[in-house]
């Protein structure tokens, strides 16, 4: 277990936001740039239509579903993190909390805006509400990703509210607009026992409702694919396929936003050696899950080898997709497993590059599930140009997936420019309790 | 000198060998071989159409041959007798119906010949290949004698304008269901008599019809050397009464938005208040800490105040 013993004031000096440096700039200059032209691809898109993407009627869900699985996937980690550790008492993870929550938080968002871009009428979004059908798996995903996304906003809002009279206390050399912000958010915090007990007991309650609803929002997710008879997506294992590989991304997530923190904002006493050491468990053992799903998955119907299967299979254990395949199963699975199976591997920059492997392997692992499946239905068109039995996005939709991903992490840099990216008070309090 | 020829024969052994290798490789490159088979239907002895099938020897196998380009002829193969000209689609096949400017050539003989010719190619030979059929007819009838449902099916040919009993034609007698046809008996094929005649007995008794009870009988003389394909069918009653289920306008998962059902609604709307009901919960916990919060400020605040007076 990781023992500080600094004083309170060294800790709140420690670990108040900080201005950007010099490579801060930098990062929020390449971030916004990318989204910029994410936005000018979207601009495209919408005056010309999904014309300028390379999805045709075969492969009608690309890159942008694929990328909204990924998200909705890596948004799982606030619960993991989050809540299961907390109700089961493990305390070593709060340094970590906050950041599993504001990566949800931003997952969360951006998962909301892909499946938006994916429309081809995006103003008539809101028929969605006032024409959907509640037999409908796209409506249950709409409703659940709506819910996640307050439950996410509301576990991150309650453990800042003491962090907030901290920072209102320690304003020399803050923005105005920062300290107005902190004001309007958390002004009235006093730090009263009364105070203490409504949101401890509002977390507790938090964590116990945010775990069905995570699980709900990654199993909907899934039965977007299960629910329809299509080779490689049906299967009644999906919920748990997903919610396994959900879990596994979003630890990754967690190791490589760690490293980095720890690196830029020098939090080596705060998130320490020991962090590290227990994520790699964390991750290995989610690995190893996903892996075991993945077997399930792949080997039963290739066992049976059913004609529309065998197809599906082919392509991607030795077709076209073949190489993407093996890369993402030995990136985002088998390399990580090795590498933090070993005490050596558990270090922090070993991690760091397993974190990145899964999750690469688990951007690409999303890629597999949504497209190739799409090429082989079990019902072939007819008389269909020869293109459209191929796919390779177009650069808008890479700009417009790569400009989401770079919003997302604009998400969590802001906030950690503006908010205590580890929780100040909670760090002093288990400071004190362990002296 | 033994040696020398021994090597010598050798050598032209492999050279022989090699040329005659080459001889039939260049051969199979340049003459792919082609069959072609022609097959003419007559529909209750009232539309008949061709079925072209073609195919192709590739690595020592028959594979359908597609795009392949044929001019079909009635009798000879002179311009006037072009019933169409097709071109065989992915599985190697074509259909193609007589056209009514051949009815008179048609109406005059009892024997046709109908005469398929591929069209030649830099790699490929122009071939033709003939079949040649004899007009037929087929009729079928049911009797119901002493609780015994039996099908009667006669098969006739045309001799010098005469209908004549066709003697020895297999026919196939079924139902009509939605995979193919179904037996009626144990017999996969009855042999037409002297009479052109053949009589099955109909013992599927229990077999689903339509809602009024009907049943397709449908009587085959497949692929006969002479007579062609022939088919006819006749509609009895002698199935089962099915009631479509009809569950259009009930609440289904697959109905409009409005006919959801009761259980979906009653599961997702529970979740739904469940889960909106504890962010509310939470979001009234907010405004109580704040109020504490004001509370507190406001106390404070007056206790400085007592204090300063």
């Amino acid at each position: 277990m990781s023992t500080l013993t600094l004083s309170p004031e060294k800790i709140t000096a420690d670990l108040l936001p900080q201005r950007f440096g010099p490579r801060g700039r930098i990062w929020i200059g390449i971030l916004v740039f990318i989204c910029l032209i994410g936005a000018y691809a979207y601009y495209r898109q919408l005056t010309r239509g999904l014309v300028v993407t390379n999805m045709r009627d075969y492969v009608s869900w690309g890159i942008y579903i694929s990328n909204f699985v990924f998200f909705v996937a890596i948004s799982l980690v606030g619960s993991l993190i989050t809540a299961i550790l907390r109700l089961t008492d493990v305390h070593w993870s709060t340094p970590l909390t906050r950041i599993a929550e504001i990566i949800a938080v931003s997952a969360i968002v951006f998962a909301s805006i892909i499946i938006v871009v994916d429309m081809g009428r995006p103003e008539r979004f809101l028929n969605l509400f006032v024409y959907g059908r509640l037999q409908s798996p796209i409506i249950w995903d709409v409703i659940v990703i709506g819910t996640y996304f307050f439950l996410s906003l509301l576990l991150l809002y309650f453990p800042l509210l003491p962090d907030l009279k901290i920072l209102l206390a320690n304003k020399e050399r803050t923005p105005h607009w920062m300290i107005r912000l902190y004001g309007v958010l958390g002004s009235f915090w006093r730090g009263t026992g009364a105070q203490f007990k409504i949101t401890n007991k509002a977390i507790t309650i938090l964590c116990v409702t945010i775990i069905p609803v995570a699980f709900a929002i990654h199993t909907v997710t899934s039965w977007l694919f299960a629910t329809t008879y299509r080779p490689g997506w049906d299967s009644t294992n999906f919920g748990a396929y997903f919610i396994s590989g959900a879990f596994l991304v979003g630890a990754g997530g967690v190791v490589v936003a760690m490293y980095v923190f720890r690196k830029v904002y020098k939090l080596d006493k705060y998130i320490t050696g020991f962090h590290f050491e227990r994520m790699g468990r964390i991750v290995v053992l989610l690995a190893l899950l996903y892996l075991y799903f993945n077997i399930n998955e792949y080997l039963i119907p290739a066992f049976k080898m059913k004609k529309p299967e065998e197809a599906h299979l082919t392509t991607l254990f030795a077709g076209n997709e073949a190489p993407l395949f093996w890369f993402a199963i030995l990136t985002g699975m088998i390399i990580p497993i090795i590498i933090l199976l070993f005490k050596a591997g558990r270090k922090p920059l070993p991690m760091f590059i397993a974190g990145i492997m899964v999750v690469v392997g688990a951007w690409f692992k999303r890629y597999l599930i949504v497209t190739p499946t799409l090429m082989h239905p079990f019902l072939p068109m007819h008389d269909v140009p020869e293109n459209y039995h191929h796919y390779f996005p177009s650069w808008e939709e890479w700009a417009i997936a790569m400009g989401s991903l770079a919003g997302a992490l604009l998400i969590i840099t802001f906030f950690a420019r503006i908010f205590p990216i580890v929780p100040i008070h909670e760090t002093i309090v288990e400071d004190e309790a362990h002296v | 000198m033994k040696h020398m020829f021994k090597i010598r024969s050798y050598l032209l052994l492999i050279c022989s060998s090699v040329l005659c290798c080459g001889t039939m490789a260049q051969s199979d490159s340049t003459q792919p071989e082609i069959s072609v088979n022609i097959h003419h239907f007559i529909v209750n002895n009232n539309f008949q159409y061709l079925l072209i099938e073609t195919k192709t020897k590739s690595a020592k196998k028959w594979q359908p041959l597609k795009g392949q380009v044929l001019q079909l002829y009635l009798d000879s193969n002179k311009a006037e007798n072009l019933i169409t000209k097709v071109q065989t689609d992915s599985d190697g096949k074509a259909k193609a119906v007589i056209p009514i400017t051949l009815k008179s050539l048609w109406d005059a003989g009892s024997n046709h010949k109908f005469i398929a010719v591929t069209e030649g190619t830099s790699k490929e030979e122009e071939t033709t290949t003939e079949s040649e059929i004899s007009k037929a007819k087929i009729l079928i009838d049911t009797s119901n004698g002493d609780g015994v449902r039996t099908v009667d099916v006669q098969v006739m040919a045309l001799d010098n304008g005469d209908w004549v009993p066709a003697k020895g034609v297999d026919v196939k007698i079924g139902v009509k269901r939605l995979g193919g046809d179904l037996k009626i008996g144990e017999e996969e094929t009855y042999t037409t008599d002297s009479l052109g005649q053949v009589a099955g007995e109909f013992k599927l008794d229990s077999l689903p019809g339509d809602k009024n009870g009907n049943l397709i009988l449908v009587a085959k003389v497949e692929d006969n050397d002479a007579y062609g394909s022939l088919s006819i069918d006749k509609i009895v009653p002698w199935g089962l009464r099915s009631q479509p289920v009809n569950n259009f306008g009930q609440r289904t998962l697959w109905a409009a938005r409005g006919k959801a059902p009761i259980w979906l609604m009653f599961m997702a709307y529970s979740i739904i208040a469940g889960v909106w009901g504890v962010i509310l919960y939470l979001i009234l916990q907010i405004i109580k800490i704040r109020k504490i919060g004001r509370k507190k400020t406001a106390e404070t605040q007056s206790r400085v105040l007592t204090a300063q007076e």
